[in-house]
This record gives structure tokens, sequence and C-alpha cells, in this order.
């Protein structure tokens, strides 16, 4: 089977052009995807490793709310942490 | 690949003419990068699984699972694909408020 750079190549600009376009939409949709399963490996442990059953009750969801917020949150500081350590 | 409330098939966006021999090869390209990317998906959603429901419902490891190990690792792994949809949900929403 050829890869797909040896397909790519076979390509008008055209048609290259609307296969990068798909590549950047796919990419930036597995990025997400790839952050929340991230995100939910981290608080899941947190937030959700006593109860058993099937079901996320309302604690735990309020839980994983704000450990996902807390991060995200962690992560805004750290970068304006960085930022103000350049100047 | 619409999995987990993601995605969906949003092929429907107009696109300039190409040939059709051009067009054909630009499907099957764009299908196996979907391909790929699913496959990714997958794996990494199974080590998660697999990782935490394992730290979770098995206490003194041995082969083969009981059926209460068997029966935890099930609730365990619905009650994680619920959680990432509820992470999923709040991240997204917190994508598009502005300020971040």
């Amino acid at each position: 089977m050829e890869s797909v750079q040896q397909q790519v190549s076979q390509l008008s600009a055209e048609a290259q052009k609307e296969v990068l376009a798909f590549i950047q939409k796919e990419s930036a949709q597995a990025k997400i995807q790839s952050s929340v399963t991230s995100f939910t490996d981290r608080c899941f442990t947190k937030c959700c490793s006593e109860g058993s059953g099937s079901t996320v009750n309302a604690v735990e969801e309020q839980c994983l709310r704000g450990c996902l917020n807390a991060f995200l949150d962690t992560n805004i500081k750290v970068v304006h942490i960085l930022q103000s350590m350049q100047k | 690949m619409s999995f987990l409330g993601f995605g969906g098939n949003k092929s429907t966006e107009t696109t300039p003419v190409l040939d059709p021999t051009q067009q054909e090869l630009v499907n099957k390209i764009k299908n196996e990068i979907q391909q790929e990317l699913a496959t990714g998906y997958a794996t990494s959603l199974v080590n998660a699984l697999t990782e935490n429901c394992f730290n979770k419902c098995i206490q003194k490891p041995k082969h083969p699972l009981n059926n209460d190990e068997e029966r935890c690792i099930e609730d365990c792994s619905g009650k994680f694909m619920r959680s990432w949809n509820i992470i999923s949900q709040s991240y997204i929403s917190r994508i598009n408020q502005k300020d971040l």
C-alpha cells in the first residue's frame, strides 16, 4: 500500500490544499480529544475513585468540573509567570 | 468518526470542484488520516481506562479476575466515559469563553 505521503504527491495543488485543510481541522479536533482524555485521566482519580457504580453523582460531577478548571487556571498562571520572567 | 459526542461527519463543506480521479484520491487520503487518528484516540482511551480501572478495582492482582472485579471494571469504565463527557463539555465551554 502506498503511504499517504506518496499519494499526496500525486495530487494537484488544488487537491493538496483540500487535504491540508482537512488535516488541520482533524488534528485540531484530535488535540482537543486527547486533552480531554488526559484531563479525565487526571481528574477521575481525584474525584471518582471512591464511589462505586457506573454513574457520576452530583458531587463527583462538581469535583470533575472544579478539577478541570483548577488545572486550566494553573496552566494559565504558569504561562503568566514565565512571561513575566522574560521581561 | 463520532465518538463520545465528538466529531460527526461534517464533510458537507463546499469544496472546489476537482476532477473525479483527484477527488477519489483525496477521499481515500482523508479516510486513511481519519482511520489513523481514530486508532490513536482509541489506544489512548484504552490506556487511560485500563490504568484507572486497574488501580480502582484490582486490589490483589491475580489471574483470572473474579466476578466482583469484572463487575467493578464494567462500572468503572462506564463512569470513566461519563466523566469524559463531563470534562469534554466543560472544557469546550471554557475554550469558547473569550478570556479562557
